[in-house]
């Protein structure tokens, strides 16, 4: 079981907050998906099967060249930040 | 530094900046700007609907290098997400290798000190740099030039028990990043990055200690400063008494301390996950031979086989090997005939001592491998003594000349011509011959003026062994005859 507290320190990890009423509908979506979960656990023999994470197993994959270079000016990249200072994007002091 | 009392333990996280025309997803270029955001895509900054490609430069570079720690290489290149918030990462996750790193369970061994130890390597994994932050008194900017650059992350075991021991090893893996063009590793610029994990643990206790971790310097020395303060601040807790906390620490430079940044309370779950976006490639034999094919022979193999094959000092060879160039410059003069020790003798002091003061490259120097073979050349037969061949080689550098016409040109070609010289010595004797007949073989001040009076009629150039050997025959004559 997902619960409230185990969310709130999920969402603490992950440096976000939500409101009671938030957390409360999550961890009820999180019910729905344990259960779905739970309905794949009962399928049998699937112990020695890989996961798959793609749908082809393919051979002849090609990955980029390392040749043309290409970028975006910094006005185009940066016009929908909130707030710019100079050339770079502004944003409360972070310090880690 | 040896500890009485505790056992020192150390890992390194080492990141590496990867030589590349562009970007390890991106075709934004992959150089070092200072102006800011001016090297960057949407797919830098993480914009909807991006699709990363990754770079097959990169990638080969990852596998070389995962072949040069002598790493076992996976079947197929696979990417992950680690997902995170930071505003450095503007994804919110950094494509990484978390289940299949390109190289695993490797070792490289180093000389520490004059001593090889071998350096456990954990695994090798190419991944994405974040951007680069700025921070101020009250605000951050963010600079996302290098977000996006091909980082490779070197993990060793924890098998390193020494600051020298750390030092020697990054020292080792720069100079790999650097003899086959992976990497320029440039500390300066941030290219490599370090993060320690020291452990003190009671000498021959069979646990580790508390793990404590210092992120990110940017310098070999600082490295060293770090490790060795957090051995005094963890020894002196431990000698009173007290516990380690497991937390991460900030090595400050200017005070040479560490400080406490936060407490590591659990492994931070990362929610990794394969990368959809890039399907996982294939890593075939012919691409892996035709990558060893590309390796050199590295520094620690090359200082060995200089140490055995041509009987140099560990010191000689290590500073010959230094660099590749310096190494290819060396072994090129040897493959012309000369010896060993005179080539190492000269490129580490003469030469290197010209390069190292000019700043350059061995291989911008005018000095070429064809002028010391010529140089050392004359030597051998005797043309110039070794005394006149430092004033060639520095007369060659100023000019811009070969050593033969400097020799020329200054006319310091040796009389080696036993005629010649005889005739000056009989030349000598004759306007010396009280003291010529006084010559008594114990005594060598005779010998020396008179050498001294050949050299000042020759200007210097009478070979000066040929001189002494045919005075002191001609001395013994006349001796024998009176």
């Amino acid at each position: 079981m997902i619960s409230k507290e185990l969310l709130k320190s999920y969402a603490n990890k992950l440096m976000f907050d939500m409101n009671d009423d938030e957390y409360e509908t999550l961890a009820k979506e999180f019910d729905v998906i344990l259960k779905q979960m739970d309905l794949i656990g009962e399928i049998e023999e699937i112990k020695g099967v890989k996961p798959m994470t793609f749908p082809f197993e393919l051979d002849d994959v090609e990955y980029r060249n390392d040749e043309d270079t290409r970028t975006v000016s910094y006005l185009d990249a940066l016009s929908n930040a909130k707030d710019i200072k100079g050339r770079e994007v502004k944003v409360p002091k972070v310090v880690d | 530094m040896m500890n009485d009392k505790y056992e020192v333990t150390i890992g390194l996280e080492v990141h590496c900046e990867v030589k590349t025309n562009t970007k390890m997803f991106s075709p934004s270029p992959n150089n070092y700007n200072e102006t800011p955001n001016e090297n960057i895509s949407e797919v830098d900054m993480g914009f909807p609907g991006i699709l990363p490609i990754a770079n097959m430069e990169a990638v080969k570079k990852s596998i070389m290098m995962a072949m040069a720690l002598n790493c076992k290489l996976p079947n197929y290149m696979y990417f992950d997400r680690k997902n995170y918030y930071y505003p450095d990462l503007p994804k919110g996750y950094q494509i990484t290798q978390a289940t299949e790193p390109v190289g695993v369970n490797g070792y490289i061994n180093v000389y520490v000190n004059d001593e090889v130890k071998k350096i456990d390597i954990h695994d090798i994994h190419l991944e994405e740099d974040t951007a680069s932050l700025d921070h101020y008194e009250t605000y951050s900017l963010i600079d996302y030039n290098r977000s996006g650059i091909p980082l490779l992350e070197t993990v060793t075991e924890p098998c390193i028990h020494s600051a020298d021991e750390a030092l020697a090893f990054l020292d080792s893996l720069r100079r790999i990043f650097l003899y086959t063009g992976i990497s320029e590793a440039r500390t300066d610029r941030g290219q490599m990055r370090c993060d320690v994990n020291i452990s003190l643990a009671p000498k021959n206790s069979e646990k580790l200690g508390t793990k404590v971790e210092m992120k990110n310097i940017n310098s070999f020395s600082n490295v060293k400063d770090a490790i060795l303060y957090e051995i005094k601040r963890q020894s002196e807790i431990l000698d009173e008494g007290g516990t380690i906390i497991m937390e991460t620490r900030r090595y400050d430079d200017t005070t040479c301390k560490t400080y406490r940044m936060r407490e590591k309370v659990e492994g931070v779950d990362y929610k990794y996950y394969v990368e959809p976006n890039i399907p996982p490639y294939k890593i075939t034999d012919k691409l892996i031979n035709e990558l060893r094919e590309k390796l050199p022979m590295l520094q620690f193999d090359r200082i060995q086989k200089y140490m055995k094959d041509y009987e140099l000092s560990l010191y000689d060879a290590s500073i010959l090997t230094k660099n590749i160039e310096t190494a290819l410059y060396f072994e090129e003069v040897i493959s012309k005939g000369i010896d060993p020790k005179m080539a190492a003798n000269w490129i580490n002091t003469r030469i290197l001592g010209h390069v190292n003061k000019e700043e350059i490259s061995i291989n911008d120097c005018t000095f070429t491998t064809d002028d010391l073979v010529e140089l050392i050349t004359y030597i051998n037969k005797g043309t110039i003594s070794s005394k006149q061949a430092k004033d060639v080689f520095y007369k060659c550098i100023d000019e811009n000349k070969k050593p033969s016409v400097v020799i020329k040109e200054n006319n310091m070609e040796q009389i080696t011509n036993t005629d010649e010289i005889l005739s000056v010595i009989k030349e000598v004797i004759n306007e010396n011959m009280e003291l010529a007949l006084s010559y008594d073989p114990k005594k060598g001040r005779t010998v020396d003026f008179f050498v001294g009076q050949i050299m000042k009629k020759t200007r210097g150039k009478a070979n000066p062994k040929a001189a002494m050997d045919l005075i002191k025959e001609e001395l013994m004559k006349l001796k024998d005859k009176s």
